[in-house]
């Protein structure tokens, strides 16, 4: 007689009962468009997303000051990743809040991992220089994505990663919930605007 | 309102009869249908990647002990915990040691069919722990007192007016209570309230749709973004997961997160498709600092012995019950427990035992459409149907049916005077009826004539027109 077995014992012997052997597979990426730049606009904007595009990263801070102007948000407070804030130059003239993440920063800005083609989402890894807060907590979020970043399928965003960070958010449009009614509603508990401002420069 | 799988029968006749419920199914009938159609006729390779789809999750159930060790390994190696319950009560007990950690523990849960599954709520709640549900159908529902309806609309059967008397009364706002009210003052109000419960809370707890073996992953869709405030605001982050949600690697959750939003909500993919990988990282200042993995059985570990081995590949996207013309007639809560429509069917009599569900697995006209739009290719007729047969065999069905049954078995075996004795009932039986009419009601048959009619047998029987169909082509 061994020891009494503890649970996680227990469900690993039943499961070892009823084990078999693998199964054949294959793995299929839907066929895309041969322009990723492109794709990713469409379905980026079908998503509710909107979407500005500039030459060169020195137009960034132009690019933010005439979009928060769009949606009267020009004096919001900001929350900038400290992984892009080098970005903007004159972001002294924006209201930046310094906190990497302050809950009430209206504007969160940040940078992705990789954008997909396939589904118009931006990738968003979790560190120090981007904590995932940003990603949820304001009611607006900017994020910059550079030509090259853009990749054709999940497989190939999951495959810049490692190792795994704390939390990777695959972002597909601003929050959204149909809870009531099955009406589509854009804005539940994350952010109500997902703005992306493409840079074509490499 | 507290409802059981054993009362169905009364539970199914009320919703038949509640005229806002039955519009509320029909809206909700027809959108998700539509949106899952054009989803899938928007993607040419839908078929193939469902029939992939199902490979993965068979090829995983096949090597499951394997898989989760592999998880178990990955998630201790990030820095995380891996606990195992065999049952609810474990389950239960496990998610409540955690959170008496906490002092003034205040919870902030997102939406886990596995926390309904082991009846999380009521224990923490009993156990004077503050929980909110945060996903907007869930939190309606708790405010109604209310299970859910819907596994990916929980509270689908409520009317924008009945979340507005809900969000007056509990958030004390009688402003609410107007025409003007409509369901983006709703939604933010909603938001503006449970923004309170994210940032105070001392607890988040979330479910899981995968969970990725080599790297020790838990991965989780949304479209609100409730899970990703859940699970980085809390000093404290619990995943509740069943045992059979494990895969190999992030290739094949992106098949599964392709079949996955397509078949629930029409959507290509939700807004949001997180991946956690233990607690916060050195230098963070953000992220929970405890990052704990809830492992439950409750009956999955046996499921995968027995003939409903399939119905573990469930990711529950809530397709089959989308498209069950059951469900569309009497909505979620006429089951009585968790899980609705044809998994709920296979579920629930297996996960409560048979005699707490003695009448789901027959409320199915085998249609098949449930299997049709399954994105893992689950036979749910089949299971259905091997459920009646256990049921049968554990003698929980009634007795009068045991008899019929009995009878007919009697005389199916014997074909000759089976024959002979059908002709003879059609006979009858259209003597019975009015010309061209049908049967109203025959005695002892009161019950199953009180929400039909039996159309008249035109006189011959099927073997009667067969002969003479096979004499005339010889």
């Amino acid at each position: 007689m061994g020891l009494p077995m503890n649970s996680r014992d227990r469900i690993f012997a039943t499961l070892r009962a009823a084990t078999a052997g693998p199964v054949a597979m294959t793995h299929t990426r839907p066929h895309l468009d041969d322009d990723l730049a492109a794709l990713f606009e469409t379905r980026a904007l079908t998503t509710a997303a909107t979407l500005d595009h500039i030459a060169t990263a020195a137009g960034l801070p132009d690019a933010l000051t005439s979009y928060l102007a769009s949606i009267a948000q020009a004096e919001a407070g900001i929350a900038f990743a400290p992984a892009i804030v080098d970005l903007f130059p004159g972001a002294r003239n924006l209201p930046i809040r310094p906190n990497g993440a302050d809950p009430v920063a209206e504007v969160a800005v940040t940078g992705c991992v990789a954008a997909v083609a396939e589904t118009g989402s931006v990738l968003l890894a979790s560190s120090p220089d981007h904590p995932t807060t940003l990603n949820f907590l304001p009611e607006t979020h900017v994020v910059i994505v550079r030509a090259e970043q853009i990749v054709a399928h999940l497989e190939d965003a999951w495959a810049l990663i490692d190792p795994m960070p704390r939390a990777l958010n695959l972002v597909t449009g601003p929050s959204r919930t149909a809870d009531i009614e099955q009406t589509l509603q854009l804005g539940a508990h994350g952010p109500r605007r997902l703005h992306l401002i493409l840079i074509a420069d490499r | 309102m507290k409802f059981s799988p054993i009362e169905f029968r009364s539970q199914a006749e009320a919703a038949l009869r509640d005229d806002t419920l039955q519009a509320a199914l029909k809206r909700a009938r027809s959108g998700f249908v539509d949106k899952r159609a054009k989803a899938v006729a928007a993607l040419p390779e839908f078929e193939l990647l469902r029939a992939e789809a199902s490979a993965i999750r068979a090829d995983a159930l096949n090597r499951l002990p394997t898989l989760l060790e592999e998880f178990e390994a990955g998630v201790i190696a990030a820095g995380g915990q891996v606990h195992w319950a065999i049952d609810a009560a474990e389950a239960r007990k496990i998610v409540l040691d955690i959170a008496r950690c906490h002092e003034s523990c205040r919870i902030a849960k997102g939406k886990s069919m596995v926390a309904e599954e082991i009846g999380l709520n009521p224990a923490l709640e009993d156990a004077g722990i503050n929980v909110v549900e945060t996903d907007l159908g869930e939190y309606i529902i708790q405010l109604a007192q209310e299970p859910p309806s819907h596994i990916v609309a929980p509270a689908i059967h409520k009317t924008r007016e009945q979340v507005a008397a809900l969000f007056a009364r509990h958030h004390e706002r009688a402003e609410l209570l107007t025409e003007l009210t409509g369901i983006p003052e709703l939604v933010d109000e909603a938001r503006r309230v449970l923004r309170e419960t994210f940032l105070s809370a001392d607890v988040g707890i979330t479910g899981a749709n995968f969970l990725v073996a080599d790297s020790g992953s838990t991965v989780l869709v949304t479209n609100e973004g409730n899970g990703d405030l859940c699970s980085t605001l809390p000093k404290t982050h619990i995943v509740l997961a069943g045992i059979e949600k494990v895969v190999p690697s992030m290739t094949e959750v992106s098949t599964l997160l392709r079949v996955l939003a397509r078949s629930a909500t029409g959507q290509p993919l939700t807004t949001y498709t997180s991946v956690f990988t233990g607690p916060r990282r050195a230098g963070e200042d953000f992220g929970p600092e405890e990052f704990h993995v809830v492992l439950v059985d409750n009956g999955r570990a046996a499921m995968l012995g027995s003939e409903f081995r399939d119905m573990l590949r469930c990711i529950r996207c809530g397709a089959c019950m989308n498209h069950c013309p059951v469900y569309g007639a009497i909505g979620g809560h006429a089951y009585g427990w968790v899980y609705p429509g044809p998994m709920g069917q296979v579920l629930t009599p297996w996960l409560l035992g048979p005699e707490r569900a003695p009448d789901l697995a027959h409320a199915c006209t085998m249609n098949g459409h449930c299997a049709q739009v399954c994105p893992v290719g689950i036979p749910l007729p089949d299971l259905i149907r091997a459920m009646r047969v256990r049921e049968h065999e554990s003698h929980v069905n009634h007795v009068a049916e045991r008899w019929v049954f009995r009878q007919w078995a009697w005389w199916a075996k014997r074909p000759r005077l089976y024959g002979w004795a059908l002709r003879k009932k059609a006979r009858w039986l259209r003597r019975l009826a009015r010309p061209g009419g049908a049967l109203r009601k025959l005695p002892v048959w009161s019950g199953w004539f009180r929400s039909r009619d039996l159309p008249t047998p035109q006189g011959r029987t099927l073997r009667d027109l067969m002969r003479e169909k096979l004499r005339g082509s010889q």
